[in-house]
């Protein structure tokens, strides 16, 4: 990251907006997987009914805030196309190191407790504000040793993107298509806004340090307010055997290879490690599409983009949630006593789509043919339910693909 | 003459709250007075549903024995209501707790439209047009401000896109929220019927507008589609009066639960500064004062039956003898049918979108508007699951996966549409006095109420419409139920309306009461006509514009509407 | 708590096995069988119970739905038993049979069992009160989405 306090040229703030989209991305992962950690019936055990109203009420705020990080790598590829980069969607893959990016935190996959809250409630700490006592004390109380934080923010790194464009004169910078924005109406992402210039960059941004970290006077409604009020109820809820998370191993890879940190591990039940597999390859289809779709130019073909992109939003509900919460009830493998898998998200070498749409949709129909294959084949395995959904609308939705 | 209290407000529904909270946060000196007590935490109302008989009432979650005896209401007591002969009880009831009937209410928040407001010039004069019908003192324009205010306090998600100036009606600020997604099943539907045409009008399903969070907002999550709004939101994603109470009490107002107000005292000059009440149950009187209690200002924000019940008792803001006169409440029908593919019922909010096209039009010079409502609940209503079960098991002797693709099979289609309909004011609708009292020896309401034959004609063209989109969405014989039947909306209106002649109407354009310069009256009851739109807003929007207004009335330095 | 005496585990082991035959669900919950086990023993449903259970233990191990249907559904006395069973595992609720309203009003027993029921999974929804999942998952063909649903 770029260590001055402002930016000046396009490059620079390219650069810094590609660091952006890889850390919405893995902000994003790091909530779904605490969200698919928690658990969903009582027969599960360790919860009574309230408590699982409670647990219930948590996961759906954590999926909530990671579509709006989802919102968030949506509005910086707008931001991207609109001064002529093209949408970032690569990222490393988890563990990421604390020392990767500026905020001295790990990005990592870890199952919903008081660690991981503590990491969720500093990624969106808000810029301006130093640890109060208050913050100190809470982590205290989850068991955490308070005196050690030391972070940066991730509304620093949107200073330095504002300061981008205030810098830049607006005539030189917006040199993108405007008929390559997305909005709301083109692609599911509710309060999606189209990037035009440096007022609607300005209000793009706002929205997202608005939603991430509030502002000086409404901490509450943000991701970093929801986050301290949910720490504060879990460690008050804490005792005589509330267990909300299913054991799920922390940063588990499909399939190791050297693009992993030293601390993720192989998933080493052979039907949960395919499962697995399956999971990264929808989700790496998944977010190429999307990348693909901000940077098409859908001058007078908007109706075929939208289809597109619906079918790409689909794959989330439909086939990722269930794989992923699935997962975290299939064992990790031998090496892992008690423990269960979970997805990496991991990505491997892939080209970006074509530009031609209708290579594009061919390569798509073909990739998600294949994967439905690989879902149908994995159905004959004993599977939990939610994986055996998530394969059936896998193949469904291959089998609505149309070129 | 100091007063115990600047400003009493009786009742702690949405209106009463939302006047509480504004007050007190110009550092009025408030109390609320509610009948009722506050309810147990979410998570025991939850556990009381869970566990209520099916059908489960909209009183399940709220069962508390004492106040249900002390401070009856028609939620908790088949009784309560005394109806004359010959008519059918009222089918509208309310809930007496702190927080009011928005505790179950299902979160609609659309607007009156312009047209609602001046029914008489617009429609009037006709052969078939209710003499009943009479133009609000205020407009569409007057209040729309009032609205944003409302929308933003309430918080509201709705679409700007879709409902920017619909029917001439203009918004001036974008929602607070933007909206609670359509369902699977509003996307269906809309495919399917969007832009065809019926009686005049073009179908296009629309999101509804809803005090229901899309997002984190005011200190409360985004909707998690517990799907039980009606009775109860498990987790406060869906806007409920004991939000304001709260938020009053935090700028200092006082509470008193467990208070019913028995009766108002005037002065010799006409003013109403005297409130007496009894209390009942369990109840910690310290720093109480005894019966009555003063104040500069008095608010009855009590409901539609509560309101007009008081003033008769007290025999207060009568001259123009319409105190309980114009009782309205729409009428609502559900019908049933299966889709010609599956919807996936059950799921989210009982209701997300909606058809707004027939609410207004020339056909109002002839018959009511109405609403059209687009459910998410299946035959929930009629007993779904349960009844398929043990239909297909007993019946159709079906088990195990048999069973489960059956059960699928039946429920997965099934597609609930509903009306709501206007109601002509009618001055026969009425709440007068009953000669029987509750168990505090409080008068009961007797209640009357017939639906006009304007309002059933509209009932039987919304009918009509219903199983029209029933026809387009492949169903060819839906249950339409019985010809001019109908439910309560719970949309109690109406019964002290708002006017200029004070000869005909109960209070002025600041729901002040003509005859007394210090009482006001806030909630459905001002409601001159009340259009075919859920009220909650209206009421909402009404409540801030009087707490303005009361505010300037104290010399206390008014918010400026933004 | 309670020691069951061999019979009573007999009996719960006989109804789970039968339960998952009407029902059509793997691995169903024991403690949620006893305790629907007792609820149904202590009801009006107890003699027809026991004909039940004495009926599905003469199947023998190659008890199935078939043979369920053929044995013990097929006889009008025993059929409102067999509906309560699987009324109970798919909703946690009762009949009264003395209730004129029935199959319209319901009883319930404990919030664990009524957040416990599993037939709202089957026809892609949830036990309503509890969430569905997150904000808008409504907007989708639900993740749970039944085979029979077709595309």
């Amino acid at each position: 990251m770029n260590d001055s306090k402002s930016i000046d040229t396009r490059s620079d703030l390219l650069k810094l907006l590609c660091e952006a989209a890889e850390l919405e991305q893995g902000i994003a992962c790091s909530y779904l997987y605490a969200g698919f950690s928690l658990k969903r019936d009582l027969a599960e055990g360790g919860m009574t009914w309230e408590q699982q109203q409670t647990v219930r009420r948590w996961a759906s705020q954590i999926y909530f805030i990671a579509s709006q990080e989802m919102l968030h790598l949506a509005l910086v590829w707008n931001m991207t196309t609109a001064i002529g980069g093209t949408p970032y969607y690569l990222r490393p893959n988890f563990p990421q190191p604390s020392r990767y990016y500026p905020l001295h935190v790990p990005i990592e996959l870890e199952p919903f407790g008081p660690r991981s809250l503590r990491r969720f409630i500093l990624y969106e700490h808000p810029e301006k504000v130093a640890p109060q006592r208050k913050l100190k004390s809470l982590f205290a109380l989850a068991g955490e040793d308070a005196e050690k934080i030391e972070f940066g923010s991730v509304g620093e790194l949107y200073g330095l993107i504002k300061s981008g464009f205030n810098n830049i004169p607006e005539k030189n910078l917006f040199i993108g298509s405007r008929t390559q924005q997305m909005s709301s109406d083109l692609v599911h992402f509710p309060d999606l806004v189209k990037v035009v210039g440096k007022a609607s960059a300005i209000a793009a941004i706002e929205e997202i340090t608005h939603q991430g970290e509030g502002i000086a006077h409404d901490r509450e409604n943000s991701h970093f307010g929801a986050f301290v009020a949910m720490l504060k109820e879990l460690v008050h809820a804490k005792g005589r055997g509330f267990s909300p998370a299913r054991p799920a191993m922390q940063n588990p890879a499909a399939r190791l290879d050297a693009s992993y940190g030293g601390k993720a591990k192989a998933i080493g039940n052979p039907v949960a490690a395919e499962v697995a597999g399956l999971f990264d390859s929808v989700y790496s289809l998944m977010l190429r599409m999307l990348a693909w779709s901000f940077e098409f130019d859908s001058a007078g073909v908007e109706d075929q983009l939208r289809k597109f992109c619906s079918v790409a939003i689909d794959l989330m509900p439909r086939v990722l949630l269930p794989l992923g919460e699935g997962l975290m009830l299939m064992p990790a493998g031998p090496r892992y006593p008690g423990k269960t898998a979970g997805p990496g998200f991991g990505l491997t070498r892939h080209v970006m789509l074509p530009p031609d749409a209708k290579n594009a949709r061919q390569l798509c129909k073909e990739r998600l043919e294949e994967l439905a294959s690989l879902g149908g084949t994995l159905l004959k395995q004993q599977l939990p339910d939610s994986v055996k959904n998530g394969c059936r609308h896998l193949q469904a939705i291959a089998n609505a693909f149309l070129t | 003459m100091k007063r115990d209290f600047d400003v009493i407000v009786i009742g702690s529904g949405v209106a009463g709250a939302i006047a509480a909270y504004r007050l007190a946060k110009l550092n009025a000196r408030v109390l609320i007075l509610e009948a009722g007590n506050h309810n147990p935490s979410r998570a025991q109302m939850v556990g009381g549903y869970a566990t209520a008989t099916l059908p489960k009432s909209l009183h399940s979650p709220y069962v508390q024995i004492t106040s249900d005896k002390d401070a009856p209401s028609p939620d908790s007591s088949i009784n309560y209501y005394d109806t004359p002969d010959g008519f059918v009880r009222f089918r509208s009831t309310y809930e007496r707790r702190t927080g009011g009937a928005t505790w179950h209410w299902l979160g609609h928040t659309p607007r009156m439209l312009r047209s609602d407001f001046k029914m008489k010039s617009t429609y009037g004069g006709g052969p078939d047009f209710p003499d009943g019908f009479v133009d609000w003192p205020i407009s569409y324009d007057d209040l729309e401000p009032w609205y944003c205010e409302a929308e933003a306090e309430l918080g509201v998600a709705g679409s700007d896109a879709e409902w920017q100036n619909l029917f001439h009606s203009p918004r001036s600020k974008p929602f607070p929220m933007s909206m609670i997604w359509p369902s699977y099943s509003d996307r269906w539907i809309a495919g399917q019927i969007n832009d065809k045409k019926f009686e005049g009008s073009v179908y296009r399903v629309l999101s509804t507008p809803s005090a229901r969070n899309s997002t984190l907002y005011d200190g409360r999550p985004p909707c998690a589609g517990n799907s039980i709004c009606v009775p109860l939101c498990p987790i406060g994603a869906k806007y409920d009066g004991a939000v304001h109470v709260a938020k009053a009490v935090e700028k200092g107002a006082t509470l008193w639960e467990q208070t019913v107000v028995t009766r108002l005292e005037k002065d010799k000059d006409s003013s109403v500064h005297k409130v007496e009440f009894a209390t009942y149950g369990d109840l910690n009187k310290k720093n109480r004062r005894a019966s009555p209690v003063t104040a500069e200002v008095v608010i009855i924000a009590a409901n539609a039956i509560e309101t007009p019940k008081l003033l008769l008792i007290s025999e207060l803001a009568n001259k123009s003898g319409k105190v309980g006169f114009y009782l309205m409440d729409h009428l609502s029908k559900s019908t049933y049918g299966k889709a010609s593919e599956p919807l996936f019922p059950f799921r989210g909010p009982p209701s997300t979108s909606g058809i707004e096209s027939f609410r207004d039009g020339e056909f109002r010079r002839e018959y009511a508007g109405f609403r059209l409502s687009l459910n998410n609940d299946g035959w929930g209503r009629k007993g779904s699951p349960y009844a398929d079960i043990v239909d297909l098991v007993t019946n159709e002797r079906r088990i195990g996966m048999e069973l489960q693709q059956a059960l699928f099979d039946r429920i997965g289609r099934q597609l609930r549409l509903s009306c709501s309909v206007e109601v002509a004011p009618d001055p026969a609708n009425r709440v007068e006095l009953s000669t029987m009292k509750d168990a505090l020896g409080v008068f009961r309401p007797k209640v009357t109420f017939a639906a006009p034959q304007y309002s059933l004609k509209g009932l039987a063209h919304a009918t009509s419409t219903m199983k029209n989109m029933f026809e387009i969405l492949g169903e060819k014989s839906p249950d339409l139920g019985e010809v001019g039947a109908f439910d309560g909306a719970g949309h109690i209106m109406g019964t002290c309306r708002m006017g200029d002649d004070a000869s005909k109407s109960v209070v002025d354009a600041n729901c002040c009461s003509h005859d007394h310069h210090n009482l006001f009256l806030l909630g459905a009851a001002v409601f001159p006509s009340c259009g075919s739109p859920n009220p909650t807003l209206t009421i909402a929007a009404l409540a801030l514009r009087g707490a303005d207004h009361i505010a300037k009335h104290l010399g206390l330095k008014t918010m400026q509407v933004v | 708590m309670l020691k069951r005496s061999p019979p009573q585990k007999e009996a719960l082991t006989t109804f789970l096995e039968l339960s998952r035959i009407l029902t059509g669900v793997n691995g169903l919950a024991v403690d949620l069988g006893r305790q629907y086990l007792d609820r149904l023993s202590s009801s009006t449903f107890a003699p027809s119970l026991q004909q039940v259970l004495e009926r599905f233990r003469s199947l023998g191990k190659n008890a199935d739905p078939d043979k369920v249907k053929q044995h013990i559904l097929s006889e009008a006395t025993l059929r409102p038993t067999i509906c309560q069973i699987i009324l109970l595992w798919y909703t946690s609720g009762m009949q009264d049979p003395s209730d004129p309203a029935t199959p319209f009003t319901i009883h319930f027993g404990t919030q664990e069992e009524y957040f416990s029921g599993l037939g709202w999974q089957l026809i892609g929804a949830h036990v309503p009160g509890l969430s569905g999942g997150y904000f808008g998952h409504w907007r989708y063909r639900p993740e749970n989405e039944p085979e029979e649903a077709g595309d």
